[in-house]
């Protein structure tokens, strides 16, 4: 594969990352309360007109900002595809309009809510606002949403059809939709610090919601810049089939494992799955292990989050603390981290393997 | 004529409240003035919310989209409408 | 130079009936599947035609041998008895050493199910937890993937109405670049009061049957199905002995930005994705002999479609809507047209668009009338979509050499 260069990025997240001046000091760090994290929103009427935000839930106007804050900053004139993932699309239209059929009796029903409800919203609305006529789609698969977003954008501009690709994710965590997921045992039972996330040995994980997008092209554009080698997801994968594709990952790119500077984790401290720790630590004996998801919460495209804040270890050559594992175990701080290898494991189903490097 | 004048004053509040016209008052709505295009600026998915505002608040069940257009060029079209029209 | 892609299997299940034969032969009989609904529940069951699939979900179930209570939907039923079609038809009996992925596309998933148990579950009373989880679109990929033992790629597309024709299109491309070697592709959709009352709010189904690029159209009425296309390398497709259907020569998806629900009447998205697919396969506008039009019959869709084809076409050729056969089926349009489509080709045949009277003032175009067979190479399907997403396909007929 051909490398894929990061040529501007944003990202809403429960943390500090859209304006941060920082990149998430200890200081920064926000908690989760009562076992779910929401994003810390912006001033959307930066990047929403009056017009279009009246209409907009919660949900796309994250999405929506990320997105334009990304081709804002990236100076790109042309965008020659909008490939966004979410796994839920807006939920909050979605169980609008479930209630307003029960409430109103199939009659006289608000439109908004089942326009907004169709996975395809955040797409068409960027589009019509930024006139980007061309490739457009919208992947909705759970925890390959955003990674596929990645695998579609790799196709186009490996097929020479897109120089510069919009590619990025949104979900958001409603307060009906954490209910509906603690019923179904998603959420741990007791309240957790975010802290204690990784350490913790019960069912369940802690929830969250973001937005993060990307300004892909096949060109350098500047120095210290991140980009792509290598993304491989894998459906409900066995052990021996991760490992496979990560000998398969180093493989293609010419590494050994103990080239792997960073290893970038997405465990999110459920005692029900499977995190393959031991996998990892066999193999990756120079690496720095770090982690996310106490930080983001669990959602379908919470690997956007891990991916984002890789990108900008290999930029920034810089670690916040905040990601070093639950015992603050990390390797002496090396001289230049130079291969970030992300993996993430969303509840078993859906799991992916990406390589970053600078 | 003094109730079709507290009916356009509470159209207002309702068209504001339904449209989610955050930051608008009913006195920055023109009687006259076109709800579409060019005044208020408002589009082919308002017009639909608007017909749901008439369904639910007056029981004016208007099932041509067309018609529905013509009878919400402004709010006083919109409130001799309803005026005309209303079940409730 | 790129590989040539081809259709080497097709599956369906629409109103029209299980099969591929079904639903020939009541295409060819100029016979539509429209009318009331038997099995959803819902205050319009009676009001609006709808292409309803007359098989219970239950006996679907029962069909598949499958077992009750594990959270099969009537979306994720549909789709596995649809794709059960098309890997017989394409003769993959196993999938040995072949990186087989599937590319599914569904716009309401396990709505179906969910929105019957949704406030049950809110309130934490009844059976509730069977259909946990369906609520997206990624769980009737996932009972694919598993019922039929595909792991090398798993994705679903959701953009509306143009969701399998997007399918279809990423899947050409991951076979093209050799990422896959086989990939299934299409959508499923089940009906749901959710989509029902989404359209009606809108205001844009008919209440009578829906006459696509009449005069007098007033909107569609909604269906629901599955279908799924099998796609590979024709070289791949020639080394198993197995004859493919046609070849996927052109292909486009292109966002017009105008407008969230309406086209452009101009029909200026309808009119670059029709000339960009055309440029995809190097074929001028005059060798297209066949289109499957999107003609959803709504206002706004067949009036932008008409001036686009128009604009393109010198000679608008043969040119029809199934829609009023089927309903629209939302996800698996893109899917079940491009499988008609290519029909049209294996078949030498036209199809007829039914209940039109009047041509548009504005347009005059008068739409294939009847059944027909004629000579035909080149076929053009059109999905159009919410959010300004067009796409279109163009399938090829396979010289027999």
């Amino acid at each position: 594969m051909k490398p894929i260069y990061i040529i501007s990025s944003a990202c809403i997240s429960p943390q500090h990352t859209f304006e941060a001046i920082d990149f998430l000091s200890d200081a920064s760090i926000v908690n989760a309360r009562n076992n779910v994290l929401y994003c810390i929103e912006p001033d959307f009427k930066q990047f929403i007109n009056p017009v279009q935000i009246r209409r907009m839930s919660r949900a796309l106007k994250i999405g929506f900002s990320a997105a334009m804050k990304c081709i804002n900053e990236s100076e790109i004139k042309e965008i020659d595809a909008i490939i966004i993932g979410t796994g839920k699309g807006c939920l909050e239209d979605t169980e609008a309009f479930l209630h307003s059929i029960k409430q109103y009796h199939e009659s006289a029903l608000n439109p908004t809510h089942f326009i907004h409800s169709t996975y395809n919203q955040l797409n068409g609305m960027i589009a019509l606002n930024k006139k980007i006529n061309s490739y457009n789609v919208t992947y909705a698969h759970r925890g390959f949403s955003f990674e596929h977003t990645l695998v579609d954008a790799s196709l186009l501009l490996a097929e020479g059809e897109a120089n510069h690709v919009l590619a990025g994710s949104f979900d958001e965590m409603t307060l009906e939709h954490f209910t509906v997921k603690k019923v179904w045992g998603y959420w741990k039972v007791e309240p957790i610090e975010s802290k204690d996330l990784l350490l913790s040995k019960t069912p369940g994980t802690i929830a969250g919601e973001g937005s993060a997008f990307f300004i892909l092209g096949n060109q350098k554009t500047k120095q210290n810049q991140a980009f792509i080698k290598s993304i491989r997801t894998m459906y409900k994968p066995t052990a021996e089939e991760i490992a496979f594709q990560i000998d398969s990952i180093l493989q293609e790119n010419d590494l050994l494992s103990s080239d792997i500077d960073v290893l970038m984790l997405g465990n999110n401290g459920n005692s029900n799955q499977q995190h393959h720790d031991l996998l990892f630590a066999d193999k990756f004996l120079n690496a720095n292990f770090l982690y996310f998801k106490h930080l983001c919460g669990e959602f379908d495209t919470a690997s956007q989050f891990g991916f984002w804040l890789s990108t900008q270890i290999l930029e920034k050559q810089q670690i916040p603390k905040a990601l070093y594992g639950p015992n603050n175990q990390h390797k002496e701080e090396k001289k230049e981290i130079k291969q970030v290898l992300f993996y993430n494991n969303y509840f078993e189903l859906n799991q992916s393997l990406i390589l970053l490097s600078v | 004529m003094q109730e079709l004048q507290e009916l356009k004053q509470t159209l207002k509040t309702q068209i504001i409240e339904s449209l989610n016209l955050e930051g608008m008052t009913p006195e920055e709505i023109d009687d006259n003035a076109p709800l579409f295009g060019e005044g208020l600026g408002l589009d082919s998915i308002d017009s639909l919310e608007l017909m749901v505002l008439l369904e639910r608040n007056y029981g004016i069940k208007i099932e041509d989209a067309r018609e529905g257009r013509k009878a919400m060029e402004s709010v006083n079209a919109m409130a001799q409408y309803i005026a005309d029209h209303r079940t409730k | 130079m790129k590989p040539s892609i081809v259709v080497s299997g097709m599956g369906m299940y629409t109103a029209l009936g299980k099969g591929l034969q079904a639903n020939y032969n009541a295409l060819s009989h100029q016979e539509h599947a429209l009318g009331p609904l038997d099995f959803l529940k819902t205050t319009h069951a009676a009001s609006f035609p709808f292409g309803e699939i007359k098989q219970s979900t239950q006996s679907l179930l029962q069909s598949l041998q499958l077992p009750i209570h594990k959270g099969y939907t009537r979306t994720s039923l549909l789709g596995i008895t649809a794709l059960q079609e098309a890997l017989l038809h394409a003769g993959l009996h196993s999938f040995n050493q072949l990186k087989v992925g599937i590319v599914n596309a569904t716009t309401v998933g396990g709505m179906c199910e969910v929105e019957k148990y949704y406030f049950d579950l809110l309130d934490h009373v009844g059976d509730y937890t069977e259909f946990s989880d369906t609520i997206d679109c990624a769980d009737c990929t996932h009972r694919l993937a598993d019922f039929f033992h595909i792991k090398h790629f798993v994705t679903t597309i959701s953009t509306a109405c143009s969701s399998s024709a997007n399918a279809i299109m990423l899947g050409t491309r991951l076979v093209s670049q050799g990422h896959l070697d086989i990939a299934i592709c299409g959508g499923t959709d089940a009906l749901t009061r959710f989509t029902i009352n989404g359209f009606n709010a809108l205001k844009n189904i008919d209440k009578a049957l829906c006459k696509p690029f009449d005069a007098e159209r007033n909107g569609l009425n909604l269906g629901e199905g599955a279908a799924y296309v099998i796609i590979e390398r024709a070289d791949d497709c020639a080394k198993r002995n197995h004859i493919p259907l046609a070849s996927i020569s052109g292909y486009c998806n292109f966002n017009e930005s105008f407008h969230a629900t309406a086209p452009n009447p101009e029909g200026e998205g309808a009119y670059q994705v029709m000339k960009r697919a055309l440029a995809k396969a190097n074929l001028q506008p005059h060798e297209i002999q066949y289109i499957n039009a999107h003609g959803t019959a709504t206002l706004t869709n067949d009036e932008s479609e008409s001036n686009a084809m128009k604009r393109l076409f010198q000679q608008v050729p043969a040119f029809s809507s199934t829609k009023c056969y089927t309903g629209h089926t939302l996800a698996a349009a893109g899917a079940v047209e491009a499988i008609f489509s290519v029909m049209a080709l294996k078949e030498q045949c036209v199809f007829a668009n039914l209940n039109f009277q009047h041509a548009m003032p504005e347009a005059q175009l008068i739409p294939q009338l009847h059944f027909e067979h004629q000579s035909i190479q080149h076929v053009m399907s059109n999905s159009f979509a919410f959010g300004g997403n067009n796409a279109s396909l163009i399938f090829s007929k396979i010289e027999n050499t």
